[in-house]
């Protein structure tokens, strides 16, 4: 069968190249199809893997469009390989996922020095057992479409990992993680649902997201645009105040 | 042991398997669910219904990079901790999940004490006698003449590790993989990358991580010919039984000017 490859090399002098191989595979993955390349046919042939289980998250990248991990997904004739979007890429099909990764911190999305102390009872651990199995592949990152408008936005995986944290009972304080949330964070997100079917261990971020803006209209806070679109927002009464009335 | 007798029963037979069915899906979805996702995706079985194939394989190591009581090696400012660090507390078998155990406690620890070494002390990269010959390598690794191929020596490796150095082990087969090895160290020069690039280069990362790897499979060789008892995961056939008077040690081994040295250190325990 015949698998296609996007190939890029910084150095090379036609930038990205579609580089098609001839290849025998039977029910293989992805990442044996690359590897046999690799190690039989031409040793330059970049990419990224680990685990070769499923669990890493290292070897994300696209095929026909779609994410996919390598070692999971089973090649098909004529499918096409590419590096995962929104990111730049170093070579072949490796991305710099620097970028992506520190907006867990932008997001601070992890345990804070304020978090308590105590015993977590199988019932409060699984409220974000889902919420923990992410493996920071970042195939949700690719597959958001708001990166073409805001390259700030916080997007879905740390997003998710922030309600990880957030929804954890030994949170004692979250004032912090929803506040730093609000601006290209949770009111960004178009609720398009591309995040949700391409994560290898199924998480919904787009759900994830639709708590926090809960979360953070409990807070008191609400989206801007809907605030922006009332004119003021809503009077101290309580009643939205739709601005002056034009005539 | 148990690996020992599936390896018995796949000579004997061809085939053994894991029966998990009584478990019930409910119990495995909970209790298992990787397994179950491992099993369909790679072996086309779904074992709430069917056999699950097994074999033996190497799923972690023993031993490690000797570290103090603070993770630290015998480099300062370079701590280790997890399955490539040695903090003596496995000994020769450790037990399934043990091994999380080990990685937070002196993850943990590891971290603290590497945080505080970097505060106090300004400069933490210093070129040493190791860095240098790192850096030659590298540098002569462009005159390596590439009629070898190290994928091709990596499977090779794989093979005669499996065969005869690791579930059942004996002196005569010890010994011709380690001949093996010697003779893949000398071709080491023989072989090399041939991706030549600067950027990412994986194929270089592969020909570094093989050139360590037959250098470390000396010391697991000389290691398991040294021990003649059985004691853990290292079983000899021509010495089944433990013993305590000589092998109730780690053992500890070691580079001097290029020459490896091995003992075996009963205060390590």
């Amino acid at each position: 069968m015949t698998v296609e490859v996007l190939r890029y090399c910084p150095a090379a002098p036609n930038g990205a190249q579609k580089i098609k191989y001839e290849i025998e595979a039977n029910n293989q993955t992805l990442l044996e199809v690359l590897t046999a390349i690799k190690t039989e046919y031409d040793a330059t042939l970049s990419f990224n893997s680990d685990c070769r289980s499923g669990v890493c998250g290292s070897c994300a990248m696209r095929v026909n469009g779609v994410e996919v991990l390598a070692c999971t997904y089973k090649v098909h004739d004529g499918d096409t390989v590419e590096p995962l979007r929104n990111m730049e890429v170093i070579r072949d099909l490796v991305v710099d996922s620097d970028h992506a990764l520190a907006f867990n911190k932008k997001a601070h999305a992890y345990g804070s020095v304020s978090a308590v102390t105590r015993n977590v009872t199988p019932e409060e651990e699984k409220v974000n057992e889902l919420q923990s199995a992410c493996i920071l592949c970042a195939s949700c990152y690719s597959a958001c479409p708001v990166y073409e408008v805001n390259s700030d936005f916080l997007g879905p995986f740390a997003l998710t990992r922030s309600w990880r944290y957030v929804s954890d009972v030994r949170e004692s304080d979250v004032s912090d993680k929803i506040a730093t949330i609000q601006d290209n964070g949770i009111w960004d997100c178009t609720l398009c649902n591309e995040c949700v079917p391409v994560c290898p261990v199924g998480i919904a971020p787009k759900q994830d997201i639709v708590m926090l803006r809960n979360k953070s209209g409990v807070m008191g806070y609400m989206d801007p645009s809907f605030s922006a679109n009332f004119g003021g927002g809503f009077g101290n009464d309580g009643t939205p105040d739709f601005g002056d009335p034009a005539f | 042991m148990v690996a020992r007798e599936i390896l018995k029963e796949l000579e004997q037979s061809g085939a053994v398997y894991l029966d998990i069915r009584h478990l019930g899906e409910a119990f495995i979805d909970e209790q298992l669910p990787q397994e179950r996702k491992l099993a369909q995706l790679y072996e086309n079985v779904d074992p709430v219904h069917e056999l699950i194939p097994i074999k033996p394989a190497a799923h972690y190591c023993m031993g490690g990079i000797e570290v103090d009581a603070m993770s630290q090696t015998a480099l300062s400012g370079l701590y280790a901790c997890g399955e490539c660090a040695n903090h003596n507390v496995h000994g020769a078998n450790r037990l399934g999940g043990n091994s999380l155990l080990e990685v937070i406690v002196f993850g943990h620890q590891a971290g603290e004490y590497a945080a505080r070494y970097a505060q106090e002390h300004q400069n933490t990269c210093n070129p040493n006698e190791q860095f240098q010959r790192d850096k030659n390598f590298i540098e002569g690794i462009k005159y390596f003449t590439n009629q070898i191929d190290f994928y091709e020596k990596h499977r090779f490796m794989g093979n005669i590790f499996y065969n005869n150095a690791a579930i059942i082990r004996e002196d005569k087969g010890l010994k011709a993989v380690l001949a093996a090895v010697r003779q893949l160290q000398q071709e080491l020069p023989f072989m090399g990358p041939k991706d030549k690039s600067r950027t990412y280069n994986t194929n270089l990362i592969e020909f570094i991580e093989f050139g360590n790897m037959v250098e470390l499979a000396e010391v697991v060789l000389v290691s398991a010919i040294s021990r003649k008892e059985s004691r853990g995961a290292h079983f000899r056939s021509d010495a089944p039984q433990r013993d305590n008077e000589r092998f109730h040690a780690h053992t500890v081994a070691w580079k001097e000017d290029g020459v490896l040295c091995l003992d075996f250190m009963k205060g390590a325990l």
